[in-house]
């Protein structure tokens, strides 16, 4: 079976659709009632026509086609980019326009069980000795930098 | 002062302006000549060879299948919250933080290490926030001088 080429499978979807004219669409008969029929549709599918020619049509479907692609390629790449967010995350969420007015930059240590700002630092180690230096329970924490998507820059 | 003539490197000056440790490049098997060091790191003082990368913010960036073997210290991080680590790619990476110590020539520091796990896929940020690299076919014209506690950079002609 052949198969048929980008192309002509292009124009076969865009017919399908309705973006270009679908071929005639009564065969030819031999009733002289079936070929007014056909010619009348014949005339209203001319009219439906625009006059811009075929291969122009054409051309401007394949370019909407590639502006869609494009445009799928874009969201998949923003999908990409959306994380999912953690509870650290959403507690950061909570305190964002505090942090982000006062402690731009730095980087916060998070009890993510009462979900506060424990401590605050320059690195990690900062933020970590200034959270158990505040509360001497607790020892691991979840950090983020405010402002930022990420900690450390690899 | 560093001198890049013969692919030295000169990693920290002592008060007295000279270097406290020094090593060659060494050659990687696709011939490029690199700023690696030897340091020891956790209880065990486990040796590690590791790449002199000024770009990496952490004290010691390993992947988790690395150091499975070895006690490197104690664990600041929650567990189901890893820390985000951005990748050169713009690719966004959890990692878990431990406290430990990581020593050269006897020169012990404490830092924070990050251990990678490639697992905790965190997502992507723009690529427009990425800072472009300064690579070695560049730096490597100088001899470049980090001054850690000043926070400056300071480039000396060779």
């Amino acid at each position: 079976m052949a198969f048929p080429i980008q192309e002509e499978f292009q124009k076969k979807m865009l017919e399908k659709v309705g973006v270009l004219p679908k071929p005639q669409r009564f065969p030819r008969g031999k009733d002289p009632m079936d070929a007014r029929i056909r010619l009348l549709v014949n005339v209203l599918d001319y009219m439906r026509t625009p006059t811009i020619s075929e291969k122009d049509m054409l051309t401007n479907a394949l370019k909407r086609i590639e502006d869609l692609e494009k445009a799928v390629q874009e969201l998949k790449k923003e999908e990409k980019i959306r994380k999912v967010p953690s509870k650290a995350d959403f507690i950061y969420s909570k305190f964002k326009d505090y942090l982000e007015k006062e402690h731009f930059g730095k980087i916060v240590a998070i009890d993510v069980e009462t979900e506060e700002i424990a401590g605050y630092g320059n690195s990690i180690l900062e933020a970590y000795r200034d959270a158990t230096r505040k509360q001497t329970t607790k020892n691991q924490f979840a950090y983020r930098r405010v402002g930022f998507d990420f900690v450390h820059k690899l | 002062m560093i001198s890049c003539t013969s692919y030295r490197v000169e990693l920290a000056l002592s008060k007295s302006g000279k270097p406290f440790h020094e090593v060659e490049y060494q050659k990687e098997e696709d011939g490029s000549f690199c700023p690696i060091l030897k340091i020891l790191v956790g209880k065990d003082k486990k040796e590690i060879s590791a790449y002199a990368d000024t770009g990496c913010t952490s004290g010691l960036s390993v992947f988790k299948e690395q150091i499975e073997d070895i006690d490197i210290g104690t664990k600041i991080s929650d567990d189901n919250n890893p820390t985000p680590c951005i990748m050169a790619d713009g690719h966004v990476i959890g990692a878990d933080e431990y406290l430990a110590t990581v020593s050269i020539e006897g020169e012990e520091k404490e830092v924070n290490i990050s251990v990678i796990d490639p697992n905790k896929d965190m997502g992507y940020v723009s690529f427009k926030a990425m800072t472009p690299l300064l690579g070695r076919d560049f730096l490597d014209k100088f001899d470049v001088l980090y001054k850690g506690e000043e926070k400056k950079i300071a480039l000396f002609k060779c």
